[in-house]
């Protein structure tokens, strides 16, 4: 071990039994400093930050039927299919509440993907100083959940903020998240850690903090005061928009490599997920088994039946059920992957190309 | 970072634009200890985060670093083998599963082959908790991980000794647990394991995420059941039986006996009608719920102090505690009677009458049970239970009633004449 190592890590056991003081129920005296850099952090970005309001859905009066037929044109325009029209308005009905925005460039507002695309009416930007402007849809990619919103940049003397490539911050560092939660007036700010890097197949980095749907297109920000993520995919996994210590947010790095192209307008759909077609059990001592072949699915294509004992799917062994997403995850509908099956005791390799699901 | 350092802070916009940002010397200082800080629990996180094990569908958490790894009954508890992912990212091991607890909803897991140096946490003293204190979860919540890392989210202790049906002494904490946080562990910022989040907490059935309440087991359950639970033996939680408890206030917070049977073992170690149970185990109690649910912590058949405080007067029955009555402080230990029913495997004669039943002659000898092995037989006339006379088949009732699995009883029979003694090992009856 290096002399530097040694004296990180001794520090580190230094700070972590004060860390640990427990017993006594004595608060330990730390836990404003991360707090209190955070707010200094945040009332200086403040004034980039920018208050979304989708015209279509906040401010216009409208029938169900009229709002039902444009929904039904912004789906057509989109050449989104009939069958996932109920996913598509899930995610615009979201766009009823103002999101947050954040000013990147002169004439040029950031925001999350999901909460602009159903917006057909334009957009009203509401600055930190109060003036306001009226914006329109530029480019999104719904894969990295990223939009932005152009408008007059003589219209406001907000300053952008200049986003530049930083680190993420490690596994338990603290962040905070500025938003406009539930599209009240007042920012909100609030601090939790990050959780995991590398999520939704590497396109999110994970947050415990406080995130509901209107959080959306916030701003994650590090102990440095540094932009380090937007707020996006807010809770695709169930909790209907509101926060259960699961948030994602997309990093800087990616939005970098993202800003021009949308800025000139150019629209990412969604990759397609990666979709096999088996429904496989457990047999019991690590043989798992199809139970369940979907029609005119990719396994369905290449021949798996019922029964096949699944032994490895693109090199994954399969010892259990679980295994067969774990093998999926990283994969996009069009690879082809070998799936190794053992059919009347004898092994067999398939090659299947993954196929999308609806 | 935690619940308890998150700030709703409503910021007014104006006063933000007015407002210069100043690095004065107290903003370095925090900016300073801010980072000191993060660069702590980065550490203790990475530290940490190599013993997490996903298995299945949920979480667990390796203990030792032979692989012995905890998680949930309703977890792991369904299947003999896994495999489990442990947090660095290595490769899948296969694990076997060993003593398995459906009422406590633990599940002992040992990594197959030999091994010493794989990471572990080590289990903390749960009783040295406080509510308040900080403390964060390793989890696999919605399978979210795809290389076996976990997801880390921080909160707090929210409360302590919570009898929440299931868990009997559950602690509560505000850190984001979601599905597939199961058997995962809550660690304190020393590194070590109090608990095992189990449940959320949540006001519809349904709605199965996140509320800012969720369950752990505490991590001296875990101690308690340890023996039986790495060695793949049956678990037994503990009762007192025959004690009937109500929350007192006066003269001293606990809980007053309101009844309890003179057969009882806590009557026979000493404990009386009106005497105000404080604390089972060390542990202060307040309610009947937390009383009971403390007591389930421990195994049937361990010995656990009650600390008792007995009003030294003469009240009527049903007459309030004066406030300044005199009192004296006594430790009682019990032995545990087993919550799940026991089995002994002996039917005795119908007798004749109301008062008597039964006799206190064997009818029927369940072959293959206790009395069975014991050699126990039809006809055999049951004198002396534990040195004690036995009148009538009634009495009988207290050997399941307050016995527990392996317990044994002496017996003294009387066959065709001759007296004999026999030893009798109760054993348990699993719940399905």
């Amino acid at each position: 071990m290096s002399a530097r190592a040694i004296r990180i890590a001794s520090t580190l056991v230094v700070v972590a039994a004060s860390l640990s003081a427990p017993a006594q129920g004595e608060r330990p005296a730390l836990d404003t400093a991360i707090e209190r850099t955070l707010q200094r952090h945040a009332r200086a970005l403040a004034p980039s930050l920018v208050t979304l309001r989708i015209d279509h859905y906040a401010l216009t009066r409208e029938t169900a039927r009229v709002r039902r037929s444009r929904l039904n044109r912004a789906r057509r325009d989109r050449g989104i299919p009939r069958g996932q029209a109920d996913v598509f308005e899930r995610y615009i009905a979201r766009a009823r509440g103002p999101v947050t925005g954040l000013l990147v460039r002169p004439g040029v507002v950031l925001t999350s993907h999901y909460h602009v695309v159903g917006c057909v009416a334009g957009v009203r930007i509401e600055f930190a100083d109060g003036s306001f402007a009226r914006g329109r849809v530029g480019g999104w990619n719904a894969t990295l959940d990223l939009a932005v919103i152009l408008f007059d940049a003589s219209r406001s003397a907000a300053r952008p903020v200049a986003l530049a490539r930083a680190p993420l911050p490690p596994v338990g560092a603290s962040v905070a998240i500025l938003a406009t939660a539930w599209g009240r007036d007042p920012l909100t700010i609030n601090v939790g850690a990050v959780s995991a890097h590398e999520r939704l197949d590497g396109r999110a980095v994970q947050l415990d903090g406080c995130l509901n749907a209107g959080n959306s297109g916030g701003v994650v920000i590090d102990l440095d005061g540094r932009v380090v993520a937007i707020v996006g995919h807010v809770d695709p996994l169930g909790a209907r928009g509101l926060n259960s210590g699961i948030g994602f947010a997309t990093p800087i790095a990616q939005v970098l490599d993202a800003l021009d192209d949308l800025v000139a307008g150019r629209h990412v759909e969604r990759d397609p997920r990666a979709f096999l077609g088996i429904r496989a059990d457990s047999a019991g001592a690590e043989r798992v088994l199809i139970e369940y072949v979907v029609d005119d699915s990719a396994a369905a294509a290449a021949g798996l039946r019922v029964g096949d004992r699944l032994v490895s799917i693109g090199g994954t062994r399969i010892l259990e059920p679980e295994d067969v997403l774990r093998a999926l995850r990283r994969r996009r509908a069009g690879d082809t992957v070998p799936v190794v099956i053992e059919r009347d005791g004898e092994p067999l390799t398939v090659q299947v190309t993954l196929g999308s699901r609806g | 970072m935690s619940r308890r350092v998150r700030v709703m802070a409503a910021l007014a916009l104006g006063c933000l634009v007015a407002a210069p940002v100043r690095a004065d010397d107290d903003e370095r200082e925090a900016l300073a200890r801010a980072r000191q800080e993060q660069a702590a629990l980065v550490a203790l996180v990475a530290r940490c985060s190599p013993a997490f094990v996903a298995v299945g569908g949920g979480s667990a958490v390796c203990i030792r670093a032979d692989g012995l790894i905890v998680t949930n009954h309703h977890v792991a508890g369904d299947r003999e083998q896994w495999a489990v992912y442990f947090g660095d990212g290595r490769p899948a091991l296969k694990a076997k599963r060993l003593g398995a607890d459906a009422r406590g909803d633990l599940c002992f897991l040992k990594v197959e082959g030999e091994h010493s140096d794989l990471p572990f946490l080590p289990l903390g003293d749960s009783s040295r908790v406080v509510p308040g204190q900080r403390v964060f979860a390793l989890g696999n919540p919605w399978l979210l991980s795809q290389d076996g890392r976990p997801t880390v989210t921080f909160g707090i202790v929210s409360a302590l000794h919570h009898n929440q049906g299931g868990y009997t002494d559950a602690i509560m904490t505000d850190t984001a647990v979601n599905p597939g946080n199961s058997g995962g562990p809550l660690i304190t910022l020393g590194g070590e394991v109090i608990g095992i989040n189990g449940r959320i907490m949540t006001r519809f059935a349904g709605v199965r995420v996140n509320t800012g309440i969720g369950v752990a087991i505490p991590s001296n359950q875990i101690r308690n059941f340890f023996e039986p639970l790495s060695t793949a033996k049956p678990v037994w939680h503990g009762e007192l039986a025959s004690v009937f408890v109500a929350a007192a206030e006066r003269p001293v917070l606990g809980v007053r006996v309101t009844d309890i049977y003179t057969s009882s073992p806590a009557y026979r170690a000493g404990l009386r009608y009106d005497d105000i149970v404080t604390a089972v185990g060390g542990v202060p109690v307040r309610t009947r719920s937390q009383f009971d649910g403390i007591l389930g912590t421990h195994p049937a058949g361990s010995v656990v102090t009650l600390d008792v405080t007995r009003i030294d007067a003469d009240l009527d029955l049903g007459e309030p505690i004066p406030d300044d009555v005199a009192t004296s402080r006594h430790a009682i230990a019990v032995r545990l009677a087993s919550v799940e029913p026991v089995r002994h495997g002996i039917e005795f004669a119908v007798g004749s009458g109301d008062d008597a039943p039964y006799t206190t002659t064997v009818e029927r000898v369940e072959p293959g049970g206790p009395a069975w092995c014991a050699g126990l037989r039809p006809g055999d006339r049951i004198t002396h239970v534990d040195g004690e006379p036995l009148a009538e088949a009634r009495q009988f009732a207290s050997v399941w009633r307050y016995g527990y699995p392996g317990k044994r009883i002496v017996l003294a029979i009387e066959r065709g004449g001759i007296a004999m003694l026999r030893t009798i090992e109760l054993t348990g009856v699993q719940p399905e």
